[in-house]
């Protein structure tokens, strides 16, 4: 299955602003999706903006990368002001969300 | 017993009615598929389906041919719901991957078959006396369902209780899904426990045991669905004020 573009692009930025190679910043985002309950298929920027702010800055520390916070919340705010095509198809929380109201 | 019966069932079946026509409202509104095939799915399997299936079996006073175009009209209806369900489930949490869609087609065409098959060889008497193998087979294709229903609904809220830590899901939204999946999961043990009874010639509905079964899961099942789509508003507060206390 095809990772989502917001998570493309992250990880290419992640591989570009630190020493990560781009498997392991692959590897590493993966891995904070995990925890966050996203995959990389269908993760938005919203998404991997929050992600950015709240497991990432950890993650990006315990692989030796410097000033992860400082990182973090600049390519957050950057990913958030960008627009990505596509989305994907519609998550199920959202569809549920609209099945209640 | 049977009044316990009629409890559980009569609870299932005003639930599906009410749920089952309150979607197909929105869908109406919305043009959306997931609430138009959930909403039909309700309202063909527990509020029309279920009662005509009752009206053909206990109709003992009724014309045979009469009772068996009743059986027949209910287990097209639970077929119909059968891939309307499955369409909801592979439509909203498998959307990207085609064998979902594949695998719920197969369900409603299967489904589908053992309407036809029961009408053409025992014109649904089969269908009248709960026997013969399209009914064994239509059962077993909804228990099949109502697992898949289940096991989607329980994977999805353990990511999303994941997400609510992070304010990226809504907690309300998240306990509707396991709602969702709770009452999946009690409409297919009754729907397990009916199929394990009829391969052992008991028919659940009018045994006693099977009379206290419904009269428990029954309920159970309807609730949660109720909850899920109607929550009153101090519900829906405590689901909030939880999410607050153990999230910050």
């Amino acid at each position: 299955m095809a990772e989502s573009a917001p998570f493309d692009w992250l990880c290419t930025e992640l591989e570009s602003r630190t020493d990560l190679s781009l498997l392991q910043a692959r590897g590493t985002v993966r891995l904070a999706l995990k925890a966050s309950g996203l995959d990389a298929a269908t993760v938005r920027a919203e998404e991997l903006a929050v992600v950015l702010e709240r497991v990432l800055p950890n993650e990006l520390a315990t692989r030796g990368v410097d000033d992860s916070e400082g990182l973090t919340t600049s390519l957050a705010s950057q990913i958030r002001a960008m627009s990505f095509a596509g989305e994907g198809a519609e998550a199920p929380d959202r569809v549920f969300e609209r099945l209640g109201g | 017993m049977e009044w316990l019966a009629a409890l559980g069932g009569g609870a299932f079946v005003l639930v599906s009615l009410v749920v089952g026509v309150r979607l197909l409202l929105l869908a109406r509104r919305t043009r959306q598929l997931p609430e138009f095939v959930m909403g039909g799915a309700l309202l063909l399997m527990g509020g029309i389906g279920y009662p005509a299936t009752a009206i053909a079996r206990g109709g003992e006073a009724l014309d045979p041919a009469l009772r068996g175009a009743i059986a027949g009209f209910a287990l097209a209806c639970q077929a119909i719901g059968i891939a309307g369900l499955g369409t909801f489930t592979a439509r909203v949490f498998r959307a990207d991957q085609r064998i979902a869609t594949l695998g719920a087609w197969t369900l409603g065409l299967l489904a589908l078959a053992t309407v036809v098959t029961d009408g053409v060889f025992s014109g649904f008497q089969g269908a009248v006396q709960n026997v013969g193998l399209p009914m064994r087979g239509n059962e077993a294709l909804a228990g099949v369902v109502l697992g898949w229903c289940t096991v989607e609904s329980f994977l999805y809220h353990s990511k999303l209780k994941r997400r609510v830590t992070l304010g990226l899901a809504s907690p309300v939204v998240a306990n509707r899904i396991r709602l969702w999946g709770i009452g999946s999961l009690f409409a297919m043990l009754l729907n397990w426990i009916s199929q394990v009874a009829a391969w052992n010639g008991i028919d659940v509905a009018t045994s006693a045991l099977g009379a206290s079964l419904i009269g428990v899961l029954g309920p159970i099942a309807a609730g949660s669905v109720w909850l899920a789509f109607f929550p009153p508003a101090s519900y829906l507060r405590r689901i909030e004020r939880a999410a607050e206390s153990t999230h910050g």
